[in-house]
């Protein structure tokens, strides 16, 4: 019963990111800084990354982004790929956190923000969506790191309680000679 | 190592499916997959946009209760002065109507000859990158790209991408939105007992105003487009044509992508543009674009497809 509980839960993220994509496109955006927006999903994504490292979390990213695409009306899979490219880079960088890197994760998941926002805009103009890039780095970008920093310490508490409770303990062995 | 390895052809092949999706998708191909797909995420966005603007609501309310009795007096004088206005322009529209059937002249531009469809503003960029919402209709609802979107204070955009149950409004304020538009005469208003030069438009001033057989001064024409910080401003406006604070901005209707006579905005300022060459005025629209709640498309308004007009490349 455990083991397909187990089981379930393992995919349950994907309800959660898609609920988290609903919630960035109609609530967040009433939550900004000049043209800066707490982005829940990117710290979502970053935040697991840094927990459970970059295979799960590109994993999150392609769920999150192909349900913010289809919210949004851009290509699908423009913000699922920025999101992968940003949470490797990150994964690669960062080993995942023990208790005491939890400090760094705000700045982490601002210097991710930077990334993001920057990838997208290559996307953006790739697939030929009208950016303003000087203005959008100034007025979109700076806000949302220091709101995506702000909500990283409250989502990041949350989701490493919730590795601990779904992740099983592993026992190990102390060797002596 | 072979973690590493492993890793990187997981990423590898996320990042293929995603640049395959994006090629998909530009094409059209995945369209009603897309919209099979996003039809339980768009049902729960409703619930969710339908809760966040009642608690807006409520909470706006309580905030403005102090100011809701200077309010309700100031607009009830509004309404006593446009009431008065109605009266005239009834009677201009009768004789317009009158001498249009004489002529046998079919009017396409009457605010009453429009056709609308409600809908509810359901999302926005989640990045600010892009000034565009989602509203909650779509082609089953029988909308189309390239409908105009208006609410009762102006022009709001068009729509750029659409499925069975969402689309997506382009707004005025995007970089990418040109609106061809012409400059009512404030002045001339004024003596039609419409807004005064100068003075802080209201809402009613300014859809008073706009309406297609109101005073046009049919020399000021230039294009309306979006700036970074999401503002309006007409430019190509010919040097030595008068623009006067307070003067309305409507569409012009050339160019077919819209019809004439929906209200953009009023002139705040105007000055040379960069090149010298061409006047640029400042515009304020009555619409707080970040504050959108419920739009009406116009859905018996067809954009002209100019392309066929187009000089075409002789070929080798």
């Amino acid at each position: 019963m455990r083991r397909i509980l187990s089981s379930l839960l393992r995919y349950a993220y994907i309800p959660l990111l898609s609920f988290a994509a609903i919630l960035q496109v109609t609530i967040m955006p009433d939550f900004q800084i000049g043209d800066g927006r707490a982005d829940l999903v990117l710290t979502l994504v970053l935040s697991w990354t840094l927990l459970a490292g970059n295979g799960e979390g590109v994993s999150w990213a392609l769920v999150a982004g192909l349900a913010q695409d289809l919210l949004t009306g851009v290509p699908l899979g423009v913000s699922a790929l920025a999101l992968a490219i940003v949470a490797f880079a990150i994964g690669q960088l960062i080993r995942p956190l023990e208790r005491a890197g939890l400090l760094l994760s705000p700045l982490i998941v601002a210097i991710g923000t930077a990334g993001y926002h920057l990838t997208l805009i290559g996307l953006y103009v790739i697939t030929q969506q009208s950016v303003s890039i000087v203005y959008s780095l100034l007025h979109a970008t700076l806000p949302g790191m220091a709101l995506n920093a702000l909500i990283t310490v409250p989502i990041i508490f949350v989701l490493a309680r919730l590795r601990r409770a779904l992740t099983p303990r592993r026992v190990s062995t102390l060797i002596t000679n | 190592m072979r973690t590493v390895s492993n890793r990187l052809v997981s990423f590898g092949i996320v990042v293929f499916v995603c640049v395959l999706l994006i090629a998909l998708s530009l094409s059209g191909i995945l369209g009603p997959v897309q919209s099979l797909v996003a039809a339980p995420l768009i049902f729960v966005q409703r619930g969710v946009a339908s809760v966040n603007t009642q608690f807006i609501r409520w909470t706006g309310q309580l905030a403005n209760l102090q100011n809701l009795q200077a309010e309700n007096e100031a607009l009830q004088k509004a309404l006593v002065r446009y009431q008065a206005e109605l009266v005239q322009l009834r009677e201009i529209s009768a004789d317009y109507s009158r001498i249009a059937a004489l002529l046998n002249y079919r009017d396409r531009t009457t605010i009453a000859s429009r056709q609308y469809v409600t809908a509810a503003a359901i999302g926005r960029d989640t990045t600010g990158l892009l000034h565009t919402i989602t509203i909650d209709h779509g082609q089953r609802d029988g909308l189309a790209v390239g409908m105009p979107v208006v609410t009762d204070l102006g022009l709001v955009g068009r729509i750029t991408a659409i499925n069975a149950s969402s689309a997506q409004i382009l707004l005025l304020t995007d970089t990418s939105s040109y609106v061809n538009a012409r400059l009512q005469d404030a002045l001339n208003s004024q003596a039609n007992g419409q807004a005064k030069p100068g003075t802080t438009p209201t809402a009613l001033s300014v859809v008073g105003a706009a309406n297609p057989i109101g005073v046009a001064n049919a020399l000021v024409e230039g294009t309306v487009v979006g700036t970074a910080g999401g503002d309006l401003t007409m430019t190509f406006i010919t040097v030595g044509a008068p623009i006067n604070p307070g003067d309305l901005a409507v569409t012009s209707g050339l160019g077919g992508n819209f019809p004439p006579g929906l209200a953009i905005g009023q002139v705040i300022a105007s000055r040379l543009d960069d090149s010298q060459l061409f006047q640029q005025a400042q515009l304020r629209s009555l619409i707080d674009f970040t504050r959108l709640q419920t739009v009406l498309v116009i859905t018996n308004f067809e954009a002209i497809n100019l392309s066929a007009f187009t000089t075409p490349t002789a070929s080798p």
